[in-house]
Protein backbone atom coordinates (compact mmCIF):
# COMPACT_ATOMS: atom_id res chain seq x y z
CA UNK A 1 0.00 0.00 0.00
CA UNK A 2 2.22 2.36 0.70
CA UNK A 3 4.55 1.29 -1.98
CA UNK A 4 2.15 2.15 -4.22
CA UNK A 5 1.21 5.60 -2.73
CA UNK A 6 4.88 6.77 -2.61
CA UNK A 7 4.90 5.45 -6.27
CA UNK A 8 2.27 7.72 -7.35
CA UNK A 9 3.54 10.62 -5.19
CA UNK A 10 7.17 10.15 -7.71
CA UNK A 11 4.80 10.02 -10.82
CA UNK A 12 2.88 12.59 -9.80
CA UNK A 13 5.82 14.50 -9.46
CA UNK A 14 7.82 13.61 -12.69
CA UNK A 15 4.48 14.49 -14.63
CA UNK A 16 4.27 17.99 -13.19
CA UNK A 17 8.30 18.43 -13.78
CA UNK A 18 7.77 17.75 -16.99
CA UNK A 19 5.09 20.00 -17.54
CA UNK A 20 6.74 22.60 -15.83
CA UNK A 21 9.73 21.80 -18.04
CA UNK A 22 7.32 21.91 -20.82
CA UNK A 23 5.84 25.10 -20.19
CA UNK A 24 9.29 26.70 -19.49
CA UNK A 25 10.82 25.59 -22.82
CA UNK A 26 7.96 26.78 -24.93
CA UNK A 27 7.94 30.18 -22.99
CA UNK A 28 11.74 30.64 -24.23
CA UNK A 29 11.43 29.21 -27.63
CA UNK A 30 8.05 31.48 -28.16
CA UNK A 31 10.29 34.51 -27.24
CA UNK A 32 13.14 33.56 -29.31
CA UNK A 33 10.91 33.24 -32.11
CA UNK A 34 9.30 36.74 -30.88
CA UNK A 35 12.79 38.04 -30.73
CA UNK A 36 13.28 37.21 -34.23
CA UNK A 37 10.21 37.82 -36.01
CA UNK A 38 10.57 41.48 -34.67
CA UNK A 39 14.15 41.62 -35.61
CA UNK A 40 13.41 40.50 -38.99
CA UNK A 41 10.26 42.98 -39.14
CA UNK A 42 12.82 46.00 -38.57
CA UNK A 43 15.13 44.57 -40.76
CA UNK A 44 12.13 44.01 -43.51
CA UNK A 45 11.29 47.63 -42.96
CA UNK A 46 14.68 49.34 -42.49
CA UNK A 47 15.06 47.43 -46.16
CA UNK A 48 11.32 48.90 -47.29
CA UNK A 49 12.52 52.04 -46.51
CA UNK A 50 15.86 52.15 -48.51
CA UNK A 51 14.90 50.54 -51.52
CA UNK A 52 11.90 53.60 -51.76
CA UNK A 53 14.27 56.45 -51.28
CA UNK A 54 16.49 54.57 -53.82
CA UNK A 55 13.92 54.66 -56.07
CA UNK A 56 12.20 58.12 -55.54
CA UNK A 57 16.05 59.23 -56.21
CA UNK A 58 16.93 57.71 -58.85
CA UNK A 59 13.23 58.88 -60.40
CA UNK A 60 14.47 62.30 -59.55
CA UNK A 61 17.90 62.31 -60.66
CA UNK A 62 17.26 60.03 -64.10
CA UNK A 63 13.72 61.09 -65.13
CA UNK A 64 12.64 64.38 -63.39
CA UNK A 65 16.24 65.76 -63.79
CA UNK A 66 16.78 65.91 -67.75
CA UNK A 67 12.69 66.83 -68.60
CA UNK A 68 13.60 69.65 -66.25
CA UNK A 69 17.01 70.31 -68.30
CA UNK A 70 14.94 69.71 -71.37
CA UNK A 71 12.20 71.85 -70.51
CA UNK A 72 15.20 75.13 -69.96
CA UNK A 73 17.02 74.22 -73.58
CA UNK A 74 13.80 74.65 -74.91
CA UNK A 75 12.65 77.95 -73.47
CA UNK A 76 15.95 79.24 -74.24
CA UNK A 77 15.64 78.49 -77.87
CA UNK A 78 12.55 80.89 -77.85
CA UNK A 79 14.07 83.99 -79.74
CA UNK A 80 11.67 87.37 -78.38
CA UNK A 81 12.51 90.91 -79.99
CA UNK A 82 11.12 92.82 -76.94
CA UNK A 83 13.17 93.41 -73.73
CA UNK A 84 11.05 92.62 -71.10
CA UNK A 85 10.14 89.48 -72.66
CA UNK A 86 13.63 88.50 -72.75
CA UNK A 87 14.15 88.81 -69.02
CA UNK A 88 10.76 86.99 -68.20
CA UNK A 89 12.41 84.04 -69.85
CA UNK A 90 15.99 84.80 -68.54
CA UNK A 91 13.90 84.68 -65.09
CA UNK A 92 12.53 81.89 -65.80
CA UNK A 93 15.52 79.93 -66.86
CA UNK A 94 17.16 80.81 -63.53
CA UNK A 95 14.03 79.88 -61.19
CA UNK A 96 14.47 76.39 -63.23
CA UNK A 97 18.18 76.06 -62.38
CA UNK A 98 17.18 76.82 -59.18
CA UNK A 99 14.37 73.64 -59.67
CA UNK A 100 17.03 71.46 -60.67
CA UNK A 101 19.29 72.35 -57.73
CA UNK A 102 17.18 71.70 -55.02
CA UNK A 103 16.40 68.70 -56.79
CA UNK A 104 19.88 67.52 -56.83
CA UNK A 105 19.97 68.09 -53.14
CA UNK A 106 16.76 66.36 -52.25
CA UNK A 107 17.80 63.04 -54.47
CA UNK A 108 21.28 63.42 -52.70
CA UNK A 109 19.87 63.50 -49.40
CA UNK A 110 17.97 59.93 -49.80
CA UNK A 111 20.56 58.73 -51.53
CA UNK A 112 24.24 59.45 -51.96
CA UNK A 113 24.85 58.08 -55.85
CA UNK A 114 28.43 58.33 -54.77
CA UNK A 115 27.44 55.17 -52.59
CA UNK A 116 26.26 53.28 -55.52
CA UNK A 117 28.99 53.75 -57.74
CA UNK A 118 32.12 54.24 -55.66
CA UNK A 119 31.39 52.38 -52.76
CA UNK A 120 31.41 52.91 -48.77
CA UNK A 121 34.77 54.79 -48.38
CA UNK A 122 34.67 57.33 -50.69
CA UNK A 123 30.74 58.23 -49.74
CA UNK A 124 32.01 58.45 -46.28
CA UNK A 125 34.52 61.21 -47.59
CA UNK A 126 32.26 63.06 -49.86
CA UNK A 127 30.14 63.17 -46.95
CA UNK A 128 32.70 64.30 -44.27
CA UNK A 129 34.17 67.24 -46.58
CA UNK A 130 30.77 68.30 -47.33
CA UNK A 131 29.95 68.45 -43.77
CA UNK A 132 33.59 70.30 -42.98
CA UNK A 133 32.75 73.34 -46.00
CA UNK A 134 28.96 73.98 -43.94
CA UNK A 135 28.81 73.24 -40.80
CA UNK A 136 31.39 74.03 -37.74
CA UNK A 137 32.39 70.61 -36.23
CA UNK A 138 35.82 69.58 -38.47
CA UNK A 139 36.01 65.88 -38.89
CA UNK A 140 38.98 63.44 -39.37
CA UNK A 141 38.71 60.57 -41.32
CA UNK A 142 41.05 57.82 -40.18
CA UNK A 143 41.25 54.77 -42.90
CA UNK A 144 43.75 52.46 -41.10
CA UNK A 145 42.72 49.85 -43.75
CA UNK A 146 40.50 49.73 -46.96
CA UNK A 147 37.51 47.64 -46.27
CA UNK A 148 35.53 45.82 -48.31
CA UNK A 149 32.06 45.70 -47.55
CA UNK A 150 29.50 43.61 -49.18
CA UNK A 151 27.37 46.33 -50.79
CA UNK A 152 23.85 45.09 -49.09
CA UNK A 153 25.44 45.97 -46.15
CA UNK A 154 27.04 49.74 -47.25
CA UNK A 155 24.02 51.62 -46.80
CA UNK A 156 23.06 50.42 -43.73
CA UNK A 157 27.07 51.36 -42.29
CA UNK A 158 26.65 54.83 -44.08
CA UNK A 159 23.11 55.93 -42.31
CA UNK A 160 24.74 55.03 -39.20
CA UNK A 161 28.08 57.37 -40.06
CA UNK A 162 25.60 59.72 -40.87
CA UNK A 163 23.09 59.24 -37.57
CA UNK A 164 26.17 59.52 -35.53
CA UNK A 165 27.73 62.55 -37.41
CA UNK A 166 24.43 64.27 -37.31
CA UNK A 167 23.77 63.47 -33.68
CA UNK A 168 27.18 65.27 -32.82
CA UNK A 169 26.37 68.65 -34.90
CA UNK A 170 22.63 68.62 -33.24
CA UNK A 171 23.63 67.93 -29.60
CA UNK A 172 26.99 67.47 -28.73
CA UNK A 173 28.13 71.42 -29.35
CA UNK A 174 31.53 69.27 -30.20
CA UNK A 175 34.58 70.86 -31.98
CA UNK A 176 36.35 68.09 -33.85
CA UNK A 177 34.92 64.31 -34.20
CA UNK A 178 37.63 61.75 -35.41
CA UNK A 179 36.31 58.99 -37.23
CA UNK A 180 38.54 56.10 -37.58
CA UNK A 181 37.98 52.88 -40.21
CA UNK A 182 39.81 48.95 -39.84
CA UNK A 183 39.15 45.77 -40.77
CA UNK A 184 40.38 42.97 -38.91
CA UNK A 185 39.71 39.23 -39.47
CA UNK A 186 36.88 39.80 -41.23
CA UNK A 187 34.90 41.98 -38.98
CA UNK A 188 34.97 46.22 -39.37
CA UNK A 189 35.78 48.26 -37.25
CA UNK A 190 34.74 51.84 -36.18
CA UNK A 191 35.66 54.28 -34.06
CA UNK A 192 33.91 57.71 -33.42
CA UNK A 193 35.25 60.26 -30.76
CA UNK A 194 34.03 63.60 -30.16
CA UNK A 195 35.19 66.54 -27.57
CA UNK A 196 31.52 67.40 -27.07
CA UNK A 197 29.15 68.11 -23.79
CA UNK A 198 28.60 64.61 -23.60
CA UNK A 199 25.26 63.22 -22.47
CA UNK A 200 23.75 60.96 -19.78
CA UNK A 201 22.85 57.32 -22.15
CA UNK A 202 20.46 56.12 -19.80
CA UNK A 203 17.95 59.94 -19.90
CA UNK A 204 18.72 60.63 -23.52
CA UNK A 205 17.44 56.53 -24.21
CA UNK A 206 14.27 57.38 -22.16
CA UNK A 207 13.61 60.31 -23.88
CA UNK A 208 12.29 61.06 -27.29
CA UNK A 209 16.04 62.10 -28.40
CA UNK A 210 16.71 58.58 -28.23
CA UNK A 211 15.08 58.04 -31.36
CA UNK A 212 17.96 58.61 -33.28
CA UNK A 213 20.44 56.18 -30.89
CA UNK A 214 17.39 53.54 -30.96
CA UNK A 215 17.66 53.54 -34.65
CA UNK A 216 21.61 53.19 -34.64
CA UNK A 217 21.23 50.39 -32.29
CA UNK A 218 18.73 48.55 -34.84
CA UNK A 219 20.70 49.04 -37.99
CA UNK A 220 23.58 47.45 -35.87
CA UNK A 221 21.46 44.42 -34.60
CA UNK A 222 20.69 43.68 -38.31
CA UNK A 223 23.96 43.77 -39.34
CA UNK A 224 24.79 41.09 -36.44
CA UNK A 225 27.23 44.05 -34.99
CA UNK A 226 27.91 45.07 -31.65
CA UNK A 227 27.48 48.64 -30.93
CA UNK A 228 28.94 50.25 -27.63
CA UNK A 229 28.93 53.38 -26.35
CA UNK A 230 30.41 55.62 -23.76
CA UNK A 231 29.51 59.32 -22.72
CA UNK A 232 29.18 61.22 -19.39
CA UNK A 233 28.33 64.62 -19.50
CA UNK A 234 31.11 66.62 -20.02
CA UNK A 235 33.24 64.30 -20.94
CA UNK A 236 32.82 63.49 -24.82
CA UNK A 237 31.26 60.54 -26.42
CA UNK A 238 33.01 57.47 -28.12
CA UNK A 239 31.19 55.00 -30.29
CA UNK A 240 32.79 51.98 -31.23
CA UNK A 241 31.58 49.88 -33.42
CA UNK A 242 32.22 45.81 -34.67
CA UNK A 243 30.45 44.40 -37.45
CA UNK A 244 31.24 41.13 -39.35
CA UNK A 245 31.69 41.47 -43.02
CA UNK A 246 32.11 38.67 -44.45
CA UNK B 1 30.89 81.19 -95.60
CA UNK B 2 32.36 79.11 -92.80
CA UNK B 3 32.38 75.59 -93.31
CA UNK B 4 29.25 74.41 -91.43
CA UNK B 5 29.83 71.93 -88.35
CA UNK B 6 28.40 68.84 -88.36
CA UNK B 7 27.37 66.94 -85.53
CA UNK B 8 25.59 64.35 -84.27
CA UNK B 9 23.78 63.35 -80.42
CA UNK B 10 23.62 60.89 -78.29
CA UNK B 11 20.80 60.78 -75.03
CA UNK B 12 18.14 58.39 -74.18
CA UNK B 13 15.26 61.22 -73.22
CA UNK B 14 13.73 62.29 -76.35
CA UNK B 15 12.81 65.52 -75.01
CA UNK B 16 15.93 66.47 -74.50
CA UNK B 17 17.40 65.56 -77.56
CA UNK B 18 14.05 67.28 -79.14
CA UNK B 19 15.17 70.32 -77.47
CA UNK B 20 19.18 70.36 -77.82
CA UNK B 21 18.37 69.25 -81.82
CA UNK B 22 15.99 72.59 -82.34
CA UNK B 23 18.39 74.91 -80.84
CA UNK B 24 21.31 73.01 -83.34
CA UNK B 25 19.21 73.56 -86.06
CA UNK B 26 18.49 77.59 -85.43
CA UNK B 27 22.15 78.13 -85.63
CA UNK B 28 23.53 78.19 -89.44
CA UNK B 29 26.80 76.81 -88.79
CA UNK B 30 26.20 73.59 -87.40
CA UNK B 31 24.45 71.36 -89.03
CA UNK B 32 22.38 68.71 -86.94
CA UNK B 33 23.03 64.66 -89.24
CA UNK B 34 21.69 62.12 -86.73
CA UNK B 35 20.27 61.49 -83.39
CA UNK B 36 20.62 58.20 -81.29
CA UNK B 37 18.69 57.16 -78.02
CA UNK B 38 21.49 54.83 -76.95
CA UNK B 39 25.30 54.20 -77.11
CA UNK B 40 24.46 51.02 -79.98
CA UNK B 41 22.70 53.47 -81.93
CA UNK B 42 25.21 56.39 -81.66
CA UNK B 43 28.19 54.19 -83.60
CA UNK B 44 26.13 52.87 -86.07
CA UNK B 45 25.47 56.59 -86.96
CA UNK B 46 28.72 58.31 -86.49
CA UNK B 47 30.16 54.91 -88.72
CA UNK B 48 27.81 55.81 -90.91
CA UNK B 49 27.41 59.78 -91.23
CA UNK B 50 30.89 61.10 -90.15
CA UNK B 51 30.27 63.96 -88.26
CA UNK B 52 32.88 66.40 -86.96
CA UNK B 53 31.45 66.51 -83.30
CA UNK B 54 29.50 64.16 -81.13
CA UNK B 55 27.77 65.26 -77.79
CA UNK B 56 26.32 62.44 -76.04
CA UNK B 57 24.94 61.20 -72.72
CA UNK B 58 26.82 59.32 -70.01
CA UNK B 59 24.37 57.54 -68.83
CA UNK B 60 22.30 55.40 -71.46
CA UNK B 61 21.22 52.19 -71.97
CA UNK B 62 22.55 49.36 -73.78
CA UNK B 63 25.87 50.94 -74.31
CA UNK B 64 27.48 53.76 -71.90
CA UNK B 65 28.73 57.26 -72.90
CA UNK B 66 31.88 55.86 -71.48
CA UNK B 67 32.59 52.84 -73.43
CA UNK B 68 30.81 54.42 -76.83
CA UNK B 69 33.86 56.97 -76.70
CA UNK B 70 36.21 54.71 -76.37
CA UNK B 71 34.65 52.66 -79.06
CA UNK B 72 34.07 55.81 -81.54
CA UNK B 73 37.50 56.62 -80.83
CA UNK B 74 39.32 53.33 -82.37
CA UNK B 75 37.77 53.45 -85.54
CA UNK B 76 38.38 57.45 -86.19
CA UNK B 77 40.92 58.88 -82.89
CA UNK B 78 40.70 62.41 -84.35
CA UNK B 79 36.73 62.30 -83.37
CA UNK B 80 36.01 65.21 -80.96
CA UNK B 81 33.65 64.43 -78.35
CA UNK B 82 31.50 66.13 -75.64
CA UNK B 83 30.03 64.73 -72.95
CA UNK B 84 26.30 65.18 -71.83
CA UNK B 85 26.01 64.84 -67.64
CA UNK B 86 23.39 65.08 -65.08
CA UNK B 87 24.59 66.83 -61.67
CA UNK B 88 26.54 64.41 -59.46
CA UNK B 89 28.37 62.74 -61.88
CA UNK B 90 31.63 64.37 -61.61
CA UNK B 91 33.18 60.93 -61.44
CA UNK B 92 31.66 60.18 -64.73
CA UNK B 93 32.71 63.12 -66.18
CA UNK B 94 36.34 62.56 -64.87
CA UNK B 95 35.62 58.46 -66.48
CA UNK B 96 34.89 60.57 -70.08
CA UNK B 97 37.75 62.41 -70.52
CA UNK B 98 39.96 59.90 -69.78
CA UNK B 99 38.17 58.03 -72.27
CA UNK B 100 39.18 60.87 -74.82
CA UNK B 101 35.92 63.52 -74.40
CA UNK B 102 36.97 66.76 -75.26
CA UNK B 103 34.96 68.56 -73.62
CA UNK B 104 31.74 67.94 -71.32
CA UNK B 105 28.14 69.98 -70.48
CA UNK B 106 25.93 69.80 -67.46
CA UNK B 107 22.67 69.28 -68.98
CA UNK B 108 21.04 72.60 -67.44
CA UNK B 109 23.76 74.68 -69.21
CA UNK B 110 22.19 77.25 -71.77
CA UNK B 111 22.17 78.04 -75.30
CA UNK B 112 25.42 79.84 -75.22
CA UNK B 113 27.43 77.44 -73.43
CA UNK B 114 26.43 74.62 -75.45
CA UNK B 115 27.52 76.80 -78.92
CA UNK B 116 30.41 77.71 -77.10
CA UNK B 117 31.95 74.17 -75.67
CA UNK B 118 30.90 73.34 -79.66
CA UNK B 119 32.70 76.35 -81.22
CA UNK B 120 35.77 75.38 -78.77
CA UNK B 121 36.11 71.98 -79.13
CA UNK B 122 35.61 72.26 -83.20
CA UNK B 123 38.83 74.72 -83.00
CA UNK B 124 40.54 71.68 -80.96
CA UNK B 125 40.63 73.03 -77.72
CA UNK B 126 39.57 71.49 -74.24
CA UNK B 127 36.09 72.77 -73.00
CA UNK B 128 35.31 72.64 -69.41
CA UNK B 129 31.45 73.65 -68.76
CA UNK B 130 30.62 77.29 -66.68
CA UNK B 131 29.16 75.01 -64.32
CA UNK B 132 32.00 73.18 -62.78
CA UNK B 133 32.30 72.52 -59.17
CA UNK B 134 35.35 72.64 -57.11
CA UNK B 135 35.40 69.02 -56.61
CA UNK B 136 34.68 68.47 -59.91
CA UNK B 137 37.97 70.06 -60.71
CA UNK B 138 39.77 68.87 -58.80
CA UNK B 139 39.00 65.32 -60.15
CA UNK B 140 39.84 66.33 -63.03
CA UNK B 141 43.41 67.60 -62.21
CA UNK B 142 43.88 63.94 -60.29
CA UNK B 143 42.39 61.86 -62.95
CA UNK B 144 44.70 60.69 -65.82
CA UNK B 145 43.11 63.35 -68.25
CA UNK B 146 45.88 65.57 -68.86
CA UNK B 147 45.89 67.56 -72.17
CA UNK B 148 47.78 70.47 -71.37
CA UNK B 149 51.13 70.35 -71.60
CA UNK B 150 52.74 71.73 -68.09
CA UNK B 151 53.85 75.31 -68.27
CA UNK B 152 55.89 76.99 -65.92
CA UNK B 153 53.94 79.07 -62.96
CA UNK B 154 56.42 81.55 -64.08
CA UNK B 155 54.39 82.46 -66.65
CA UNK B 156 52.24 84.83 -64.49
CA UNK B 157 53.29 87.98 -62.57
CA UNK B 158 52.01 88.72 -59.30
CA UNK B 159 49.86 90.58 -60.19
CA UNK B 160 48.14 87.80 -62.44
CA UNK B 161 48.75 84.97 -59.66
CA UNK B 162 46.42 87.28 -57.38
CA UNK B 163 43.77 87.71 -60.43
CA UNK B 164 44.56 84.03 -60.84
CA UNK B 165 43.53 82.97 -56.82
CA UNK B 166 40.56 85.70 -56.60
CA UNK B 167 38.68 84.32 -59.92
CA UNK B 168 39.40 80.92 -58.25
CA UNK B 169 37.45 82.27 -55.55
CA UNK B 170 34.55 83.25 -57.93
CA UNK B 171 35.01 86.60 -57.64
CA UNK B 172 33.48 89.47 -60.31
CA UNK B 173 35.65 91.32 -61.80
CA UNK B 174 33.91 94.29 -59.72
CA UNK B 175 35.00 92.64 -57.11
CA UNK B 176 38.30 91.91 -57.42
CA UNK B 177 38.76 95.38 -58.79
CA UNK B 178 37.84 96.25 -55.43
CA UNK B 179 39.85 94.31 -53.38
CA UNK B 180 43.16 95.41 -55.47
CA UNK B 181 42.44 98.74 -56.29
CA UNK B 182 41.99 98.79 -60.15
CA UNK B 183 39.43 99.19 -62.23
CA UNK B 184 36.84 96.69 -63.48
CA UNK B 185 38.31 97.37 -66.83
CA UNK B 186 41.94 96.57 -66.05
CA UNK B 187 40.92 93.64 -63.76
CA UNK B 188 38.83 92.47 -67.26
CA UNK B 189 42.19 93.04 -69.38
CA UNK B 190 43.82 91.16 -66.85
CA UNK B 191 41.59 87.89 -66.98
CA UNK B 192 41.65 88.05 -70.91
CA UNK B 193 45.46 87.74 -70.62
CA UNK B 194 45.17 85.14 -68.29
CA UNK B 195 42.68 82.59 -70.08
CA UNK B 196 44.90 83.18 -73.19
CA UNK B 197 47.68 82.32 -71.51
CA UNK B 198 45.86 79.05 -69.72
CA UNK B 199 44.55 78.58 -73.35
CA UNK B 200 41.02 78.08 -71.52
CA UNK B 201 37.76 79.60 -72.07
CA UNK B 202 36.37 80.46 -68.75
CA UNK B 203 36.49 80.48 -64.99
CA UNK B 204 36.24 76.63 -64.86
CA UNK B 205 39.17 76.60 -66.87
CA UNK B 206 41.44 78.29 -65.24
CA UNK B 207 40.33 76.56 -61.74
CA UNK B 208 41.33 73.83 -63.40
CA UNK B 209 44.71 74.54 -64.65
CA UNK B 210 45.57 77.08 -61.26
CA UNK B 211 44.97 73.42 -59.44
CA UNK B 212 47.19 71.40 -61.80
CA UNK B 213 49.71 73.97 -61.73
CA UNK B 214 49.61 74.97 -57.89
CA UNK B 215 48.85 78.13 -58.77
CA UNK B 216 45.89 77.63 -55.81
CA UNK B 217 45.19 74.54 -52.94
CA UNK B 218 42.28 72.86 -53.12
CA UNK B 219 41.21 73.57 -49.95
CA UNK B 220 41.88 77.00 -50.39
CA UNK B 221 38.62 77.44 -52.97
CA UNK B 222 36.29 74.64 -51.11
Amino acid sequence: MEHKILYNTILFSIIIGAIIVYFFVSIIRHHRRYVRLQREKIFAEITIRENERKRIAGDLHDSMGPLLAAVKLNISNVEVDQEDDREVLEKTARYLDEIIGSMRRISHDLLPNTLERKGLVEAIREFINQINVKASLNIQLYVVKEIQVPKDKEIHIFRMIQEIVHNTIKHAHARNLQIGFSEEEGYLLFLAKDDGKGFDKEKVLAGALGLGLRSLESRCEILNGVLSLESKPGAGTNYFIKIPVR
Amino acid sequence: MKKQISLVIADDHEIFRDGLALMINKQEHLSLVGQAGNGRELIQLVNEKKPDIVITDIKMPFLDGIAATRLMLQQDPLLKIIALSMFDEEDLIVEMLEAGAKGYLLKNADKKEIQEAILTVNDGNIFYCKLTSTRLASLIVKSKFDPQKKKSSDLFTEREKQIIELICLQHTAQEIGERLFLSKRTVEGYRTRILEKMEVKNTAGVVVFALRHNLIREEDIL
